[in-house]
């Protein structure tokens, strides 16, 4: 058990605005009296717990919803839960791939979402549901070498905060790389100056195409539509990994 | 110039009532998008980014905001792009200071940032001091125009006849925006 870092503090805090009034005073008072427990042995899933806050009756865990999204250090996108006892979860969702049996459930390491907010400084990035390190490589072959495979390398200079690239390096040229939008679309660069988009099942798109995937007139990364897993939150009980908390 | 890292262009972006809550570029309330596909030939792209600093550029601080880079790393050459910057002194790697607040007398070297972005496919945000006027250029080569009704016409009309835009083109969409809420500028 430790204090709340700045990071954490931040993201709560970024959270809170998102609320109505009454929820947003309630959110920081309990940031307040917060502190965070890694739930995991290695510290791959931290919780937040409120000192003094009556817990009411079992009831499993009832998540209500995708509260927020973010991505962390390593291009995974972690999901901001809140349960009705108000512990705050973070978890990457790595499954997009649009096959509800494929449905998983990957964990963010803490100390990557505190590195995303002090990177990009925008505490909540909103983006669609997609690949990042652990949710699977392009749906495509490595450019120029098929037999090759996609391996995910971290890389600030990358402004998704990493790429997939080939595990074994094609010697004489710059490295193919791949990397989700937060548009909706793969985008894959050759390693030769070349670049060509991609939907999730593979289909090549035009660069026109791509483009219109971005929300115009409001905000950059404006919350995604309900995705199509939305509706299986309920189940989120079920296919907890960890003991229920209660 | 100055370049900023993204805490900074935050606060830039606060002050000027464009920062969202979800701590992005906030363009409710502008006329917009209209958006004009870059050109594929580098001349192009280098006349375009004069083109645009040209009515960018001309009044009180504005904004280059460099938000997306890395997504095509073989088609990019940083050196270039710090070279650039070595001009104004940074040293920092982009990552690090990606924004950039310009005045009048950067109009050279902000139109060079700004085809280096576009030969690198770059995305990057460029907001004129006014508030008036915004594009959005995006990594997929496209540059999406916001601004209130008078901003979009002059900028239109520019790039109607350099012929970034077919005839007519442009005041089709924007026609088509016309259901939009402007934002009244001070």
């Amino acid at each position: 058990m430790r204090p709340l870092t700045t990071e954490e503090r931040t993201l709560i805090t970024r959270v809170a605005d998102r609320l109505d009034q009454s929820e947003r005073d309630q959110l920081r008072a309990d940031a307040d009296n917060a502190t965070a427990v890694p739930a995991t042995p290695d510290g791959s899933r931290i919780r937040f717990e409120i000192l003094g806050y009556q817990r009411p009756p079992y009831r499993g865990q009832h998540p209500f919803g995708v509260e927020g999204k973010m991505l962390d250090r390593d291009g995974t996108e972690l999901s901001v839960l809140f349960t009705r006892m108000r512990m705050v979860v973070f978890w990457s969702w790595s499954s997009f791939a649009g096959v509800p049996g494929s449905l998983s459930i990957q964990i963010g390491a803490p100390s990557s979402y505190c590195r995303a907010l002090s990177q990009s400084g925008v505490g909540i990035v909103y983006a669609q549901a997609g690949p990042g390190p652990e949710g699977g490589p392009p749906p495509v072959s490595v450019p120029g070498n098929p037999e090759n495979e996609w391996k995910w390398n971290t890389n600030p200079q990358n402004s998704r905060g990493g790429s997939w690239g080939p595990r074994k390096p094609i010697p004489g040229q710059s490295q193919p790389s791949g990397s989700w939008g937060p548009e909706g679309h793969w985008d894959v660069d050759d390693g030769l100056g070349g670049r060509q988009r991609y939907r999730p099942d593979g289909t090549p798109i035009s660069p026109e195409e791509g483009h219109r995937g971005r929300r115009p007139g409001h905000s950059e990364f404006a919350p995604p539509p309900p995705n199509w897993w939305v509706p299986l939150l309920p189940l989120l009980p079920l296919i907890t990994p960890w003991p229920d908390p209660y | 110039m100055k370049a900023l890292n993204v805490e900074a262009v935050q606060n830039w972006l606060r002050a000027s009532s464009l920062l969202g809550t979800e701590g992005q570029v906030d363009l409710k309330g502008f006329l917009g998008p209209v958006c004009v596909k870059l050109p594929d030939e580098t001349g192009r792209k280098t006349n375009l980014a004069r083109v645009l600093v040209d009515s960018f550029g001309r009044t009180k601080d504005g904004l280059l905001w460099i938000n997306e880079y890395g997504i095509w790393p073989s088609s990019e050459n940083r050196l270039i792009f710090y070279a650039l910057r070595r001009l104004i002194g940074e040293e920092r790697p982009l990552e690090d200071a990606p924004g950039h607040v310009f005045r009048a007398e950067d109009a050279d070297l902000l139109s060079a940032l700004l085809a280096v972005a576009f030969y690198f496919s770059w995305g990057a945000l460029l907001v004129r001091g006014d508030l008036g006027l915004i594009a959005r250029i995006s990594h997929d080569d496209h540059v999406d125009f916001y601004g209130t009704a008078d901003a979009l016409e002059g900028i239109g009309k520019i790039l109607t006849a350099q012929r970034y835009v077919g005839p007519n083109e442009w005041q089709e969409t924007i026609g088509s925006r016309q259901g939009d809420s402007g934002r009244s500028m001070a």
